[in-house]
């Protein structure tokens, strides 16, 4: 697969939310510790050896799962092959903690779901969005739901407006339901 | 430079809602000709594809960073995405109407981390205020009408929910911050409009919600619900989102039961 590599690398020499040596571990059997600058940029985790200016490699950080492994190290691995983990050695539990914290909040995804939290929240306290009955009519569409703001964190991924009469977001498990029972 | 590729391409194809798709004609970087390509834009990732139903990505542009631009081509409704560092590519591409150009052209100045960040940053800014004006959850009954001119969407039931001070659209907001955001230039200052079909997916993104709020027109009011101003247990301050998040996650358990048990 192409990427602009070019530019990846000049992404990794902007300002970064966390940058430190640690020992690093790629996921392949045979792969030993090694000491690398690692540094975090927006969603990508880029790794460099110490003394270099062009990092070695990229991670993007999107569909991962950071784990803490014991006190002072840490994993990263991505959703389609959860086996293979890229494992970090850190100084202390407390900077190991920092990691953590930060690489879980370096997704876009994590972006978008405090995005709408906080606009579902907005609409909700300024009256902006009605929670209405779930009823619902398969004539004209009119399906009035029930929104719970908590829904959308809940699955985190999906909404849409069913009717262009109203303002409805609606959690993609509940639309499976109603479509169900509507439409089939 | 090594980049975790399958986990990427993975991302590409997975289930996660895309902020746009489509077809561009994407100048090639030897060949210069255009070829058609299917467009996958997932946050600061513009993902192509030789077909819609491409099992893997022929490509992707990160696109933090970039700046897009109106560009000069044979092409009709023909852009460009720039980038800010020595020797950058410059990647051409032509869309298939003004309408899909203009609507590429937003949402790719928009898909920046930093620019949603701005936007999060911003939001959060207001729910403090909103905090601060000790804005109750009750209903807007009690507060005075306040005429404003894009009140289209929002004047239900003639009663007005703003007498706040700050913005009121948050469409606005969204575009004001991309005034403040350097590097990813933006040349249109209204929102497309956006049609939102009935029954038609196309996946959660900032613009479905703007251009949701541009099309309705102002529908009857069902009688508001007493139970829909929930409180929190948990003081609802920014810093508690994981918190909040695993609250409402019960809280949605338990309605989705009660709604389930009342058919």
């Amino acid at each position: 697969m192409r990427f602009n590599e070019k530019e990846l690398a000049s992404l990794s020499r902007q300002p970064s939310e966390m940058a430190a040596e640690l020992g690093m571990r790629g996921p392949k059997k045979g792969d030993v510790v090694k000491r690398r600058l690692v540094k975090l940029v927006v969603n990508f985790l880029f790794y460099f050896r110490t003394d270099e200016e062009e990092p070695i490699g990229a991670l993007l950080l999107e569909q991962c799962r950071v784990e803490r492994e014991d006190s002072r190290s840490f994993s990263i691995a991505f959703l389609d092959e959860a086996e293979r983990k890229y494992l970090f050695e850190c100084d202390s539990g407390e900077q190991c903690g920092e990691w953590v914290d930060s690489i879980i909040k370096a997704s876009y995804e994590f972006m978008r779901k405090n995005l709408i939290f906080y606009r579902t929240e907005i609409h909700r306290l300024t009256g902006k969005v009605r929670f209405i009955r779930e009823c619902g009519t398969r004539k004209a569409l009119r399906v009035e739901v029930f929104l719970c703001r908590n829904c959308i964190l809940y699955t985190g991924s999906m909404y849409r407006s069913l009717s262009e009469d109203y303002e409805v977001y609606v959690l993609f498990n509940t639309v499976l339901l109603l479509q169900k029972q509507y439409f089939s | 430079m090594k980049l975790n590729e399958r986990s990427v391409a993975h991302y590409a194809t997975c289930d996660s809602p895309p902020d746009k798709t489509g077809f561009l004609l994407k100048k090639g970087e030897r060949n210069t000709a255009y070829h058609r390509r299917w467009f996958v834009l997932k946050g600061n990732m513009l993902f192509y594809f030789e077909e819609r139903d491409g099992r893997e990505p022929i490509g992707v542009i990160v696109l933090e960073g970039c700046t897009v631009e109106l560009c000069e081509s044979a092409e009709e409704f023909a852009f460009a995405v720039k980038f800010d560092c020595a020797k950058a590519r410059v990647y051409k591409m032509s869309a298939e109407s003004q309408a899909a150009m203009e609507s590429w052209v937003k949402a790719l100045s928009r898909a920046s981390f930093d620019y949603m960040r701005l936007v999060v940053k911003e939001l959060e800014r207001q729910l403090e205020e909103i905090h601060e004006a000790g804005v109750g959850v009750g209903g807007p009954q009690g507060r005075p009408k306040t005429a404003r001119p894009n009140q289209v969407a929002r004047s239900r039931s003639g009663v007005s929910s703003s007498s706040l001070p700050w913005r009121e659209s948050l469409q606005e907001d969204v575009q004001l911050t991309s005034d403040s955001s350097k590097e990813n230039g933006d040349a249109w200052s209204r929102p497309p409009p956006v049609a939102l079909a009935n029954g038609f997916v196309e996946g959660a993104s900032c613009a479905a919600w703007e251009g949701c709020v541009d099309s309705a027109r102002a529908p009857p009011v069902p009688p508001r619900r007493r139970g829909a101003s929930l409180e929190s247990p948990v003081s609802p301050g920014t810093d508690c989102f994981s918190k909040l998040h695993d609250w409402y996650g019960r809280e949605v358990e338990e309605l989705r039961t009660q709604w389930l048990h009342s058919q």
